[in-house]
């Protein structure tokens, strides 16, 4: 017993310090976005993909790229675009020689297999396209023909989306929305940000954060925020709010059943609550809170429930209604 | 389990305690002192006194209902401590996963336990304690205002206060009881009622509780007046008649009382009472077996002159303002309206036809009838009487005793030309045959009970004795209860039963 206790106060301490140094690492090519960077950080330890939405030029790419840096992770970059063939993403099979100089079908893997994808303006690429990163980002595997590849664990994909400029671009649909556990709207920053922002690029334009944690660090980090206990009160609030938001069904909240034209999947569920264990363990508690599910509520909920015209009338967006179920949901 | 949850436990026991407590306190002063106000206004609830019973028992109850109700489980106090220290829910996932073992569930009850030591156990305290305070604060208030309001039911007597027989009833009594015996009624009803006061009198000395007095006392008025009033029916009326001493009357009313029967009297008591009349009427027969000349025709002309002469009585009954619906006319309509068959009864007549012709049969018969009309005023005068003793009886006790007198009706003989005074106007006989005026006491002046005087609440003039007997209400009603020092009352018993004895010696002479 008290060598298991041991153990988890070590491996605790250990998740604390690799927390704080990925911050560290980050805060040196990201100036502000704490949300976003908590947000991201979350996501990878509970071992979900991230969308990250924000106009062009707020540091979204460049989170990612110096993401990829901190955490060690063979990282790879797809810009998306119209003209992008599934192949270009997955891999294909190509003919070849051999060393006897005969021709042989060998499969040449595509830029999804690395750890960290970054699939940049993802909304620009058609369906079919996207459609080819359904199995990968949800079973991090890869169908080719008749032979599947399993992908290295750990494996991601932060994936960035333009809301403006929506002349040539493809809408996600739903299906492959919900396989991302985050959608984190990445804001203009602040003045002061905006300073540190400009001072930083005058010195270099390269990133300069180091690595300090890698891919088997990041597993242990799943499996002990994993085991972070949540009571049934909070389990069933976090279900209940999932349920809430479905506005079809007896257990909808009142402004679901006002202002959404669906709610969220199950999937929801689960992200809200392996996100919720990750986020205790990041603010220093060893078990999960009302408040960890209503500040994932946010990011898990918005892109996985589509609001009515009513909403639309009334000016509320996903996050306003998300809030008002919120309110709406009893807490123990 | 954590120790620093055990505190907040205790701490939440006493807490339950304190308000088990302040719910059954506020319940208590507001349904008893609910109660006790609405008493004291005389808006219901008789009885003030129930006011402690109902707050304690309210009290009692809701206090426990309440403690029972307000049961904290651990799971409900982690609840709370959660959600009023904000602990993001460190106890309940703690007392949640108490039965299971893990290294970083021990780091969370170890969590847990530090961020509860680090508060101050008596920071859990009463929620909404103005809801309690409020409640008590209100229930105090209906209760001191219970308490300071005027009680409206002052004055009232109480339900069943002590009575013990004053000197001042005892003379009373026993006055009546010779009042009574010394009256011109009738010496059955007399002896009756004699006996009846006296029983009272003994029964009244062992007397304790007023309402145990009130019982015996309408016991005796009813006795009374069911032995006075009795004497209006037909068969006491004649039997009156039958006492009377005159020959053909007693032959009468004998002939009267048969033809009193009821639809179910059987035909042959009809025959044996008329077979009865006749032996009476006539005497034994000392001719048997001879057949009377015309039997059938004796029989007819007898039956006429019966019906006749009743009728005759009936009607001077009429003119004599006798009711309609008194027993003895009913008695003699049925005589009149008996049918011929009641003629039967008469068969036996031949057996004294030698004794006694039709003719002097008949000619019986109508002196019998004419000193009956004659008769029959003595005889409603002395029931008059009988029901005017028992009259007077009873209004001397109701006096005496401060106890209404029975309210049913009675037969009216006042009609018959007399009234109460009339039976028991001794002093008035006395003055008439030159005896000394009645006494009493006060301000030099010697009066009779019968004198008038004047009252000075009303203005008029009334008898002495009603006068003294209306005092004495007053008094003995303040005697009862206990508006005057135990020397008071010993003071006016005396004054009064010196006035009492005063009309008591001067009746006497």
């Amino acid at each position: 017993m008290a060598e298991m206790m041991e153990f988890n106060t070590e491996k605790v301490q250990v998740f604390s310090e690799k927390i704080t140094k990925i911050k560290e690492e980050l805060a040196k090519d990201v100036v502000g976005q704490k949300d976003i960077i908590d947000g991201v950080i979350t996501a990878i330890i509970a071992g979900g993909n991230v969308l990250l939405e924000g106009v062009p030029g707020v540091g979204k790419t460049r989170l990612v790229r110096s993401l990829g840096k901190v955490l060690s992770l063979p990282f790879s970059r797809i810009q998306f675009t119209p003209d992008l063939m599934p192949s270009d993403v997955t891999g294909a099979n190509i003919v070849e020689k051999d060393e006897n100089g005969r021709l042989e079908t060998k499969f040449r893997r595509g830029p999804i297999f690395a750890n960290l994808v970054l699939a940049d303006e993802i909304n620009r690429a058609t369906p079919k396209t996207q459609s080819a990163m359904l199995e990968v980002m949800q079973e991090h595997k890869v169908t080719v023909g008749n032979d599947t590849y399993k992908l290295d664990e750990p494996f991601f994909v932060l994936a960035t989306e333009n809301p403006i400029e929506q002349d040539g671009t493809y809408p996600l649909p739903e299906a492959q929305m919900d396989r991302f556990v985050f959608k984190l709207i990445v804001d203009y920053p602040t003045s002061e940000e905006l300073v540190g922002i400009v001072k930083m690029t005058q010195v270099t334009m390269e990133e300069t954060a180091e690595s300090v944690v890698g891919g088997d660090d990041i597993l242990e980090m799943r499996a002990l925020a994993s085991e972070v206990p949540i009571c049934d009160e909070v389990l069933y609030y976090a279900v209940n709010l999932v349920s809430g938001t479905h506005p079809e069904s007896e257990n909808g909240a009142p402004s679901a059943k006002k202002y959404l034209k669906y709610g969220a999947s199950p999937r929801a569920a689960q992200g809200l609550v392996t996100c919720a264990k990750v986020r205790a363990l990041m603010q220093g508690r060893y078990n999960v809170s009302y408040e960890d599910i209503d500040a994932l509520a946010y990011p898990i909920l918005r892109h996985r429930i589509k609001v009515n015209y009513t909403a639309v009338n009334d000016r509320l967006t996903s996050d306003d209604v998300i809030g008002l179920i919120i309110k709406e949901t009893k807490k123990g | 389990m954590n120790s620093n949850f055990l505190k907040f436990k205790k701490r939440a026991s006493k807490i339950r305690i304190l308000k088990s407590a302040l719910i059954g306190l506020s319940s208590g002063l507001l349904f008893g002192g609910a109660y006790l106000l609405l008493s004291r206004l005389a808006i219901i609830a008789p009885r003030p006194i129930l006011a402690l019973p109902i707050g304690i028992g309210v009290s009692l109850f809701a206090a426990l209902v309440s403690f029972f109700a307000l049961g904290v489980s651990d799971k409900s106090l982690a609840q709370k401590l959660d959600k009023e220290f904000y602990l993001n829910e460190r106890i309940q996932t703690m007392i949640e996963r108490s039965g299971e073992d893990s290294g970083i569930l021990q780091m969370q009850r170890e969590d847990a336990e530090a961020s509860l030591s680090k508060i101050d156990v008596r920071r859990l305290k009463i929620r909404r304690l103005w809801i309690y305070i409020t409640a008590l604060a209100l229930g105090a208030c209906i209760t001191a205002l219970a308490l300071i309001v005027p009680n409206m039911r002052e004055g009232e007597v109480n339900d069943d206060p002590p009575f013990a027989l004053s000197d001042m009833q005892r003379a009373g009594l026993n006055e009546l009881v010779v009042k009574v015996e010394n009256s011109q009624m009738q010496e059955r009803y007399k002896t009756l009622i004699a006996a009846e006061l006296r029983t009272l009198l003994s029964d009244l000395e062992k007397t304790t509780k007023m309402s145990v007095m009130r019982a015996e006392l309408a016991e005796s008025m009813a006795y009374i007046l069911e032995v006075t009033c009795d004497s209006s029916s037909s068969a006491e009326i004649l039997d009156a008649l039958w006492k009377n001493g005159n020959f053909y009357l007693k032959h009468l009313a004998f002939a009267l009382n048969t033809s009193d029967w009821e639809d179910d009297n059987p035909w042959g008591v009809y025959n044996e009472k008329i077979d009865a009349y006749e032996k009476i009427f006539h005497g034994e027969p000392t001719v048997a077996g001879e057949p009377l000349p015309d039997e059938e025709d004796m029989k007819a002309k007898l039956k006429g002159a019966i019906d006749n002469s009743a009728l005759n009585i009936s009607m001077a009954l009429g003119s004599s303002g006798i009711s309609e619906d008194d027993a003895l006319r009913i008695a003699l309509k049925r005589l009149a309206t008996s049918d011929e068959s009641d003629a039967k009864g008469y068969s036996v007549l031949k057996d004294a036809v030698s004794t006694l012709s039709y003719e002097q049969a008949k000619a019986e018969l109508k002196k019998t009838i004419d000193a009956f009309s004659n008769e029959i005023f003595v005889a409603l005068n002395t029931n008059k009487i009988n029901a005017d003793t028992g009259e007077y009886t009873i209004t001397r006790l109701s006096t005496l005793f401060l106890v209404p007198a029975p309210e049913f009706e009675r037969p009216d003989f006042v009609k018959y030309g007399q009234t109460i005074d009339d039976s028991l106007d001794d002093d008035d006989q006395n003055k008439e045959q030159g005896g000394s005026e009645g006494g009493g006491v006060g301000e030099g002046s010697i009066f009779g009970s019968n004198d008038l005087v004047l009252d000075p609440i009303s203005g008029e003039y009334v008898e002495y004795g009603t006068l003294l007997d209306k005092y004495y209400a007053v008094v003995f009603e303040k005697l009862q209860n206990g508006s005057y020092s135990d020397e008071q009352k010993k003071m006016i018993e005396n004054y009064f039963a010196l006035l009492y004895g005063g009309l008591k010696k001067e009746e006497g002479k």
